[in-house]
């Protein structure tokens, strides 16, 4: 095995997994983790392993490897950082190629300097590549204003299981040409193939940034400004609600007591004074504070609530429920999590988007008290139309809790698509929904 | 009789089916009326359990079928192939649930595109996808087409736009794509559904996203002398980072035909090309680049640009570009609709190349298009009875989508591939891009009963 990819990567570009814990997966080591420098590379490995049924987990920086069920054994880690190249940035058109591999951080650095951004951001930008940003659909804070990686994808190529290589989609800004299997790959947790390059639409950078924090009542009385908010002409580009605790851990340098909304504007500097301005006089209205967040501080703040959770909570979930209820789930959340220790909460009340973190000592009796908690909890976000995942977890949590929970009677076609992409099951089997 | 009418009669009701040939002629063909067939049957379902029935009963005998909306595509979609029963959902037109706290409404696939914006308008909310059809279309064809429009510049397509469907797959089967207000866990079954031509079953339910009004919106209308000055001033305005809410383009055959059609928008019809923009959004960010896009108009030469001074000016500026395709009825007994996209920074270039292969073919081209995504719809008058002249449109028009796929485009950006432009589709497609799709209509529809034939060029791919 290891002469074969040898052969294909090249000899410095194979390393044994035990050499490379970073790309541990989720607890398994790999017997190797290839490097390839271009997507015919990834293209013969793969050919290699569907034909001698190796089990593949397709990474960027091996940063999100801990997500989604476990998988029993892992023979090859591809890591596809060294594809990290912007192809072709037309500014003029507001699009962009570039390889998969390329972080975001990187990548907005240097399409910056055309005054533009890919609005995303997803935990630690610095580490997280394009392709593995795709490939789960991570996102942040921003879901409200910017939307999701699927809003941006306009083209995709992708390595099929079996070697072979396709394009989904083009690269111009509209394009209904063909099913839209852009919308296949993108959050397909790498369980269909491996995205080697990706084109996408872009934004104009806003020219200003401006956080508020809002505070001084009651979350009911919270509630009701970010329902005024939501409702108003105003467009905030983010709206967290961090409740007392989680200011404490996300905020330390907080002037205010208590819980904290935030309300995030960005756009051409007049436009939000425009917005500041109605956003003291509604608030006034309803007895609440409003303070500007120091734009230093801003910063600092809303990388901790984006990297969340702050000194990584044993676990972390992501729940999403129409946003009408994401303040009653709050409230849910601390009553019922009241047993675990530093329990951090962020809501996305613009999306409804929830993130929690807890951690419990490690005995049997916590931890299955944890997991009898979230089990109640995903019943909750359940109840709402909703879900619950373990965003991150040890492995014992997940053995008690499936990662995703039901996806009901759409499974049969989920395994249909699996197995018409997969029929091997080589990649990232089990990991994702329904056994996928 | 026919067995399987009398059946399908017995299932609804006998007058919720058509099966006379002249009830029939009006479903033979979608707004391209030179893809036509007659279809086996017409049935007219009033509920999700209706059509699940029907699908279920034509599935089990292997008899192919198609769902319908009000037959305003413009790709051949909505044709019917050989024995096709036709699943028409004009009916079940009702808004089911509105729902503003999460901005999302429930709607029947039957319900009329401009309906929805129009019930939700007095709270302050509209539907964003607007095709230019939108006073006939429905959500349900919407969702089959992910159909565009000229506000899709700042808002998106379709898919942007839809947050769940409730399908009738083609076995008969009753599923739920995507989700009901919040996100769906595993694949984007939903995404996958929107755009697939009515392949991979019928939307009986449809959520869709809602969004607020903008408070403020000026609409612009500028005219050039050349066609040059108008592209590159729409290239610049996007270059600038200015995302104004449409940007549409008309040239001057279009024009002329507009201003001598009910359509009369007072365009002058001495330009070479005129330029609707509309921006909006909050005030403070509108003045500003109402003043920055006039800038970019006058340094490229505009002679004149008109701010619509009221509601009615702005209504009568977007009439003439809405009802372009119609007035273009009275040119020619047929119209060639075009629908391919390029990069926009290309327009100024692509645009003259397209008036030269015209000429070169001896053909008039009426350019109308949403020039700030690129979107062209290069339309070509002629006359259907003349089949050298046929012969003449479709090699013009195959050369133009020829080119723009050349200049890195696409060969639809809106109106979908159906049957007219199945034969495109290895322009811009490997085969092996063409499997996969084949691939995810199989864990659809395995039989490949639901409207077959369309969008996936069979001939060219023998192996699947």
């Amino acid at each position: 095995m290891y002469n074969e990819l040898e052969a294909i990567v090249g000899k410095e570009w194979v390393r044994p997994g035990n050499a490379t814990p970073e790309y541990t997966v989720d607890g398994v080591v790999p017997d190797v983790v290839l490097f390839p420098g271009s997507a015919d590379e990834v293209a013969e490995v793969l050919r290699r392993a569907h034909e001698a049924r190796w089990i593949v987990a397709p990474a960027g920086f091996g940063t999100g490897l801990d997500l989604g069920n476990p998988l029993a054994k892992v023979d090859v880690v591809i890591s596809t950082r060294r594809l990290d190249r912007v192809l072709e940035h037309e500014p003029a058109d507001l699009t962009v190629s570039v390889e998969a591999g390329c972080s975001l951080a990187t990548f907005n650095e240097i399409i910056g300097e055309h005054g533009q951004w890919l609005p995303l951001n997803p935990p630690r930008p610095e580490q997280a590549t394009l392709g593995a940003i795709a490939a789960v659909e991570d996102f942040g804070s921003l879901r409200l204003g910017f939307g999701l990686t699927r809003d941006y994808v306009i083209g995709l190529t992708i390595v099929q299981a079996d070697g072979t290589i396709i394009k989904s989609g083009g690269r111009v800004v509209k394009n209904v040409a063909g099913y839209d299997l852009n919308k296949l790959f993108v959050g397909s947790h790498g369980t269909l193939g491996i995205i080697t390059q990706l084109n996408f639409k872009l934004r104009p950078r806003p020219e200003v940034d401006s956080t508020y924090a809002l505070s001084g009542g009651a979350l009911a009385r919270l509630e009701e400004a970010a329902r005024e908010l939501v409702r108003s002409e105003l467009a905030p580009v983010a709206l967290n609600l961090l409740p007392a605790g989680t200011v404490r851990r996300c905020w330390p340098s907080s002037p205010v007591d208590g819980s904290v909304l935030l309300v995030r504007f960005m756009d051409l500097e007049p436009v939000v004074q425009y917005q500041a301005d109605q956003l003291q006089q509604r608030v006034a209205r309803l007895g609440l504070d409003v303070s500007t967040v120091g734009a230093e501080t801003a910063m600092a703040l809303w990388r901790a609530i984006d990297d969340f959770p702050v000194d990584g909570g044993d676990v972390t979930v992501r729940m999403s429920v129409p946003r009408s209820e994401a303040f009653s789930m709050v409230g849910l959340i601390e009553r019922t999590l009241s047993a675990a220790d530093d329990v951090q909460v962020i809501a996305c009340v613009g999306d409804g988007t929830i993130w929690v973190s807890a951690s419990y000592e490690d005995t049997e009796f916590t931890r299955s008290r944890l997991v009898a908690s979230l089990k109640a909890l995903r019943r909750e976000c359940e109840r709402r139309r909703g879900h619950l995942i373990l965003y991150r977890a040890p492995r014992a949590v997940k053995r008690e809790l499936d990662v995703w929970g039901e996806v009901g009677a759409t499974a049969g076609l989920m395994r249909a698509l699996k197995q018409q992409f997969d029929p091997h099951g080589i990649l990232n089997p089990g990991r994702f929904v329904a056994g996928i | 009789m026919d067995p399987v009418i009398e059946q399908l009669r017995h299932l609804l009701d006998p007058d919720r089916v058509l099966s006379e040939p002249d009830e029939l002629i009006v479903y033979e063909s979608d707004a391209v009326t030179y893809h036509k067939r007659r279809p086996r049957a017409v049935v007219f379902p009033e509920s999700r359990e209706e059509v699940a029935a029907v699908v279920r009963f034509l599935s089990e005998r292997g008899i192919p079928f198609l769902p319908r909306g009000a037959g305003t595509g413009l790709s051949g979609g909505a044709v019917p192939s050989p024995e096709s029963v036709i699943i028409e959902l004009a009916r079940m037109n009702r808004i089911l649930e509105i729902d503003y706290e999460n901005q999302r409404a429930v709607v029947e696939p039957g319900v009329i595109n401009v309906h929805l914006s129009q019930a939700v308008a007095d709270a302050g909310y509209f539907y964003a996808p607007d095709p230019s059809s939108q006073t006939a279309c429905t959500i349900g064809g919407n969702v089959a087409e992910n159909s565009g429009g000229p506000h899709c510049l700042k808002y998106g397509m379709t898919t942007n736009h839809i947050l769940g469907l409730e399908v009738v797959l083609p076995d008969g089967e009753i599923v739920q794509l995507g989700g009901d207000g919040a996100d769906a866990l595993g694949y984007d079954l939903r995404g996958l559904f929107i755009g697939s031509e009515g392949m991979f079953g019928i939307a009986t339910r449809i959520t869709v996203r809602l969004l607020r009004c903008p408070p403020t919106v000026e609409t612009l209308l500028a005219d050039f002398m050349t066609i040059e000055a108008a592209t590159h001033t729409v290239s610049e305005i996007i270059a600038a980072g200015i995302i104004p809410a449409a940007l549409e383009m008309m040239d001057k055959a279009t024009i002329g035909l507009v201003e001598a059609s009910i359509f009369a928008a007072g365009y002058p019809t001495d330009a070479a090309a005129v330029l609707i923009i509309e921006l909006d959004g909050l005030e403070p960010a509108v003045v500003r680049d109402v003043a920055r896009v006039i800038d970019i108009c006058r340094a490229h030469g505009a002679r004149e640009v008109r701010v619509a001074q009221n509601e009615t000016e702005r209504a009568r500026f977007w009439a003439g570009r809405k009802g372009a395709f119609g007035a273009m009825g009275r040119l020619s007994p047929d119209l060639m609709i075009q629908d391919a996209v390029i990069p926009r920074s290309k327009l100024p270039r692509v645009l003259s190349q397209i008036y030269r292969i015209a000429e070169h073919y001896g053909l008039q081209v009426a350019n109308v298009f949403h020039a700030g995504d690129g979107n062209l719809h290069p339309n070509i008058p002629y006359d259907g009875r003349d089949p050298e002249m046929l012969e003449r449109v479709k090699r013009a028009s195959r050369e133009i989508m020829e080119l723009c796929v050349r200049e890195g485009g696409s060969i639809t950006g809106e109106h979908g591939v159906g049957l007219d432009k199945i034969d495109y589709m290895p322009l811009i497609f490997s085969d092996a891009d063409l499997e996969a799709m084949v691939r995810v209509r199989r864990c659809f529809d395995p039989r490949g009963l639901c409207n077959p034939g369309k969008v996936i060029p069979i001939r060219r791919c023998r192996a699947f």
